[in-house]
């Protein structure tokens, strides 16, 4: 029976360790460069992902800013609309103004010929007749002043209702220069990506053939 | 008349004009991501084109680099261009631009190789500083201008190829000349201190002296009063020059081992001065009131010094009193057994010259009355025995007595004269002759001959005992034939003009003896020998030592007591020994 004493398997188990070492050593550069290789690869494959990256967040920025320029102006429409009803509505409270002043205006001078008839005045000569005159005259000159504010009302709801609708046109082509202009920068720097990973991924491969040259032990050297 | 109704106008206003409606149109925001995208690919393409570059010039950076010093390596510095670099000529480098790279890696790398060279010669260089430093032929001032000389030297021709490595050479010199420069101050110092050090131990030993001498005289003379006053004040007038001096040296420990010294000193001093005042001859010619001066502190001009001494330096004084004084008797002594041992060697020359002579002759009796007047002038040295023996001249002294004798002056057990003349049956001659051998200076080889003239006459010599010889006995006349031998072979070496030592006599002594051993008549007393070797009562060799046991077995028996006589003949003829 073999006497494998413990300094044996000491022996023995420093000399496996050694020969992996030494065998670890030797493939080391070999290791290296295949790693440095597979690293220039990853690094145009990372950069052909980066300009994916961007192209999508180009696409992604124009098709939103198209929404949100479509959006936009279907707001800005609707606003418009009620601005111009909002005007109507006023105009029309002027002439409705404009009607209770001739209404009182009736009223009054039937109010005035009646008092005259009532104190044996003529109503349809003299003063009664001069005070009613008078009357409308007054009458119309309010109802002159309510007609050019209702008149008013429409023209500036008019006003009001095309600048908005001008400011949402605008605002779209100016979202959507600005979406373009966002898209050619993402794609150029996906451009740029690849361009750098390109450069990245030679510098990798160069650097790594120097290493393997720096620390390969020529086989073929007797 | 009654009152109309009458309609004013008026009561209608014209309407108001509002303001126009003002459409709001705003135009939209367009971001420019594409002229943006294009600045930053204009930005990278600038940015990925100045990496690439950076990354191939490095490489080409490198390759210029690496070409520079593969140039250098394969182009090494002459011994021309780098004494001319020494010399502060660096053109022969050919060094190029400083701006190249390839120029700048040639510059970097000659640099480094002149920038070695340099320092090995600059450590060189240092290294001799130091052992002159520390053999003391160099100072610290020399080694300073030594070093910044070398140092500017040296760099001023690197700075002139590679600034920077001017610099580091600079401060690699700078970090090695520093430790050299360490060591010679702290020798420096160190030389310093101990000069100032030896002059102070000077100064001191000068002190102490000058201090045992006023210390003798028992009092100080002051300079200034001329007052007479006491050797404690002069004490500390030194203590006090002595402290002050030591602490000018800057070291604790000195000042406390010279304040220790001093106080020593000054102690010794006075013990010196009293010892040697008591010591004098003229202090007391007796050792013992001298001793009884010195206790009762009647010593004269010191008695205030001695009073103020403490126990131990009393102690001392009466020490060096009492071995001076025993010194003093020893050497009396010692006079006195020189003038002895001269009168005894006189002696024996008068006594020899005397009995040389007839009684009848008128000179012997001058020699007669030269001993007697010896005798009277130290009669330890001549004892009445001689004179006595004078008159008889014939007389035989006790030979036994005196071969012990002498066998205990060679052992050591007799040293003295008074020992000789306590042994009774001496006769004058033979004192004399005995008191010769006492007083020679070659004492050991006499011993030794005297053992082996007694070896070869068959009497058995231990030192440091008696042997009991008979002196008509066979042995003790072979030993007097063998000791006129020797005088025989002494007298013809005398007279031949060689000089004789005891191996020779001895060596004449054994041929001697063994010529009479293979005498034929030697030969014939063996073969008689072996028959009385066969008898039953003896069965068994004969020799010197069986002889006594054979005496006791024959004791009382004539026949045998005859055969014993005969066996002792017949041994005599073995061994040589003369009838």
């Amino acid at each position: 029976m073999a006497d494998t004493s413990g300094s044996d398997v000491l022996g023995f188990a420093g000399d496996i360790f050694g020969g992996i070492q030494s065998g670890v050593g030797a493939a080391a550069p070999y290791a290296n460069l295949f790693l440095a290789q597979a690293q220039a690869s990853a690094r145009q494959a990372g950069a052909y992902y980066q300009q994916g990256l961007y192209e999508v967040q180009a696409i992604d920025t124009l098709r939103l800013a198209q929404i949100r320029t479509d959006q936009d102006q279907k707001y800005a429409s609707i606003q418009a609309g009620r601005k111009l009803q909002q005007a109507e509505m006023q105009a029309r409270n002027y002439q409705m103004a404009g009607n209770t002043l001739l209404r009182n205006m009736e009223a009054t001078n039937a109010a005035v010929r009646a008092r005259a008839a009532a104190n044996g005045i003529a109503f349809g000569e003299g003063s009664a007749a001069a005070v009613q005159r008078a009357n409308v005259q007054a009458t119309y000159r309010d109802v002159g002043v309510t007609d050019l504010n209702a008149l008013t009302a429409r023209i500036l709801g008019f006003e009001d209702a095309g600048a908005m609708i001008l400011a949402a046109k605008e605002q779209a082509d100016l979202t959507m220069t600005g979406a373009q202009t966002q898209a050619k920068q993402l794609r150029l720097a996906g451009d740029f990506a690849v361009r750098s990973g390109g450069l990245l991924s030679d510098v990798a491969l160069v650097e790594g053939t120097l290493d393997f040259a720096k620390t390969v032990v020529n086989p073929f050297k007797t | 008349m009654a009152t109309l109704p009458l309609i004013q106008s008026g009561r209608v206003e014209n309407v108001g004009i509002p303001g126009a409606v003002l459409p709001t149109v705003n135009a939209p925001q367009v971001e420019y991501t594409g002229l943006k995208a294009g600045a930053q690919y204009a930005n990278t393409v600038s940015q990925t084109l100045d990496r690439l570059s950076q990354n191939l010039f490095g490489i080409a950076s490198e390759a210029a680099k690496q070409a520079g010093m593969q140039y250098v390596a394969d182009n090494p510095i002459t011994d021309e261009q780098l004494q001319a670099a020494k010399e502060g000529d660096v053109t022969a480098l050919q060094l190029g631009g400083p701006m190249n790279i390839f120029d700048q890696a040639i510059r970097k790398a000659r640099a480094f190789e002149v920038s070695s060279t340099f320092e090995a010669e600059a450590r060189n260089e240092l290294t001799t500083m130091l052992t002159k430093v520390e053999s003391g032929d160099m100072k610290v001032d020399a080694v300073q201008t030594g070093i910044n000389s070398m140092m500017a030297g040296y760099s001023k021709s690197i700075s002139q190829i590679d600034p920077e490595a001017s610099l580091k050479f600079r401060a690699t010199i700078a970090t090695v000349g520093n430790t050299v420069l360490a060591k010679a101050t702290e020798l420096q110092l160190k030389r310093d201190k101990d000069q100032r050090l030896i002059k102070f131990d000077q100064d001191f030993d000068n002190s102490v002296r000058l201090l045992e001498a006023a210390v003798s005289q028992g009092f100080w003379v002051d300079p200034k009063t001329g007052a007479k006053r006491s050797v404690e004040d002069l004490i500390d007038f030194y203590r006090q020059t002595i402290n002050t001096s030591a602490l000018l040296l800057g070291d604790a420990q000195v000042q406390k081992t010279y304040s220790e010294k001093f106080e020593k000193a000054q102690a010794d001093a006075k013990v010196n001065a009293v010892s040697a005042f008591v010591t004098d001859p003229r202090f007391s010619a007796n050792q013992e009131a001298g001793l009884a001066m010195i206790q009762s502190n009647n010593l004269g001009k010191l008695s205030d010094v001695y009073a103020d001494m403490p126990y131990d330096s009393k102690a001392k004084v009466l020490a060096n009193y009492m071995i001076t004084m025993n010194q003093r008797a020893d050497a009396e002594k010692s006079r006195k057994a020189a003038e002895k041992r001269a009168d005894e060697i006189e002696l024996y020359g008068l006594y020899n010259q005397a009995i040389s002579m007839s009684e009848t002759d008128p000179q012997r009796k001058g020699l007669v009355s030269k001993i007697a007047a010896l005798g009277v002038k130290n009669p330890d040295a001549v004892p009445l025995s001689i004179l006595k023996d004078l008159q008889e001249p014939s007389k035989e002294g006790n030979s036994m007595v005196e071969f012990n004798a002498l066998s205990q002056i060679y052992s050591g057990a007799i040293t003295s004269s008074e020992q000789l003349q306590k042994i009774p049956g001496l006769t004058g001659k033979q004192y004399i002759s005995l008191l010769k051998t006492l007083h020679s200076e070659n004492k050991a080889e006499d011993s030794r001959l005297n053992r082996e003239v007694s070896r070869l006459a068959g009497i058995p010599t231990i030192p440091g005992q008696v042997v009991i010889v008979d002196p008509k006995g066979s042995a003790f006349k072979q030993r007097n034939v063998l000791m006129a031998k020797v005088e025989e072979i002494r007298a013809k070496a005398a007279i031949e003009g060689k000089v004789v030592t005891t191996e020779d006599i001895v060596s004449q002594l054994e041929t001697y003896v063994d010529k009479q051993r293979n005498s034929e008549s030697a030969k014939a007393a063996r073969s008689t020998l072996e028959i009385y070797q066969k008898k039953d009562w003896v069965n068994g060799p004969i020799t010197r030592d069986s002889l006594p046991a054979l005496e006791l077995k024959a004791k009382g028996n004539k026949v045998r007591e005859n055969d014993v006589r005969r066996i002792k003949q017949l041994l005599d003829q073995v061994e040589g020994v003369n009838q």
